[in-house]
């Protein structure tokens, strides 16, 4: 049985065709890369694999239980979807306290190991809106990974890094996956795909196919 | 509630095992905090008075329960308009809404008391009626509403105001939730 399995998923807003019933098939502790155009339909994808949209028609099951029947929402998720929504007022610390209360799976050590690997100082008082677009990003992607969920849906996770950047956060998702993580991602950025990637999708208009890997 | 959405709410909800609860979590913390702002807002004007040397009788007491009790209802049925309004529009549309149906509410009371007295019983059904104390039937306030000349609705009990406004309740938190439930985040 398939980790994600998405079957004839169609979603429309205002009576455009966003997702164009779409079939997908994920097995567990791989890493899916997606590319398309800006508008294809890519994120949305994603906050459907999320459970943050609500279909129009077809359905999502996560590790066999599905979506907005079984379970709201994935049960071990990590993600950064397009504008990370953090609390300005904040540092990234504290936003990842707060954030982590929720579940209360993790404490301290946790937070300040996830803020390390991304390589963001534990002791930085910065608040959150004097952040670089760069530590924004960095903040998402330690957020996702904190509590190690065997899920991670991460939208353009290299957006914003310097080259220096994207080599730490590419390290940071080879391990997540070698831990057992099944990772999905959407990447402008075609090395991002074509290094960390068993398969790759593309979607175009809302419809999915799959590409073939360049060796 | 809506600020919530339209920022912070996907972070918070991957992490949350289902809408309904947050929702519940969520009305429960508006409802708890509604409460302790009059009970300290009532407590402060009641020690002042003490302070000025003002003496309290048991009628002063339940008078004093039943303004209490009638702002913290009346002021969550409010909110829950407004936050409720505000998941369908602009948060600043949902106040302006809900503030101008309580000014045109009061503003039309006065003319329909002035101007055609046979529809004035008929007022109790509005909501917004059911936020004025004064306008209520209530014999421990009858000497001050007729020192200071205002007309209550005969037969307009507070206890028909605490249903009116818990059904009511009912009804927007229900609403609330179920909306919650059927909403794309973004």
């Amino acid at each position: 049985m398939s980790y994600i399995e998405v079957k004839q998923y169609s979603k429309t807003i205002k009576g455009n065709i966003i997702l164009d019933h779409i079939n997908l098939q994920l097995a567990k502790g791989k890493i899916y890369g997606f590319v398309g155009k800006n508008g294809s339909g890519k994120t949305m994808l994603f906050r459907a694999i999320c459970g943050l949209i609500k279909p129009n028609e077809g359905s999502i099951s996560v590790d066999g239980k599905l979506l907005h029947k079984d379970i709201s929402f994935p049960e071990s998720l990590g993600a950064t979807i397009e504008a990370p929504g953090f609390w300005d007022e904040l540092t990234g610390y504290e936003n990842l306290e707060l954030l982590s209360k929720i579940k209360g799976l993790i404490g301290k050590k946790e937070i300040n190991r996830a803020l390390e690997r991304v390589g963001l100082k534990q002791d930085d008082l910065r608040i959150y809106r004097k952040y670089s677009l760069g530590m924004k990003q960095r903040l998402a992607i330690a957020q996702a990974i904190m509590e190690s969920p065997d899920l991670l849906i991460l939208d353009e996770p290299t957006n914003g890094l310097d080259a220096e950047g994207v080599d730490q956060i590419r390290q940071v998702l080879l391990e997540e996956n070698q831990r057992g993580a099944t990772i999905l991602i959407a990447s402008h950025n075609k090395e991002d795909i074509s290094i960390l990637a068993d398969k790759i999708y593309r979607v175009i208009d809302g419809k999915l196919t799959e590409e073939a890997k360049k060796a | 509630m809506q600020n919530f959405y339209r920022t912070n709410a996907k972070y918070i909800f991957i992490r949350t095992p289902n809408r309904t609860s947050w929702s519940i979590m969520n009305l429960i913390s508006l409802f708890t905090n509604t409460v302790l702002f009059y009970l300290f807002q009532d407590l402060e004007t009641l020690l002042v008075g003490l302070i000025k040397g003002v003496s309290i009788s048991l009628p002063d007491v339940q008078v004093g329960w039943t303004i209490f009790a009638s702002q913290a209802v009346s002021s969550f049925f409010l909110l829950l308009v407004i936050n409720l309004l505000a998941l369908f529009i602009k948060t600043t549309y949902s106040y302006l809404i809900a503030f101008s149906l309580c000014f045109l509410s009061f503003t039309s009371t006065g003319m329909i008391y002035e101007y055609a007295p046979d529809f004035f019983p008929f007022l109790k059904w509005l909501p917004t009626s059911q936020f004025v104390l004064g306008w209520h039937d209530f014999s421990k306030i009858q000497d001050f509403q007729s020192k200071i000349n205002i007309s209550y609705i005969q037969g307009f009990h507070p206890a028909f105001s605490f249903v009116y406004l818990l059904i009511g309740i009912f009804i927007l938190s229900t609403a609330f939730v179920i909306r919650t439930n059927q909403m794309d985040i973004y």
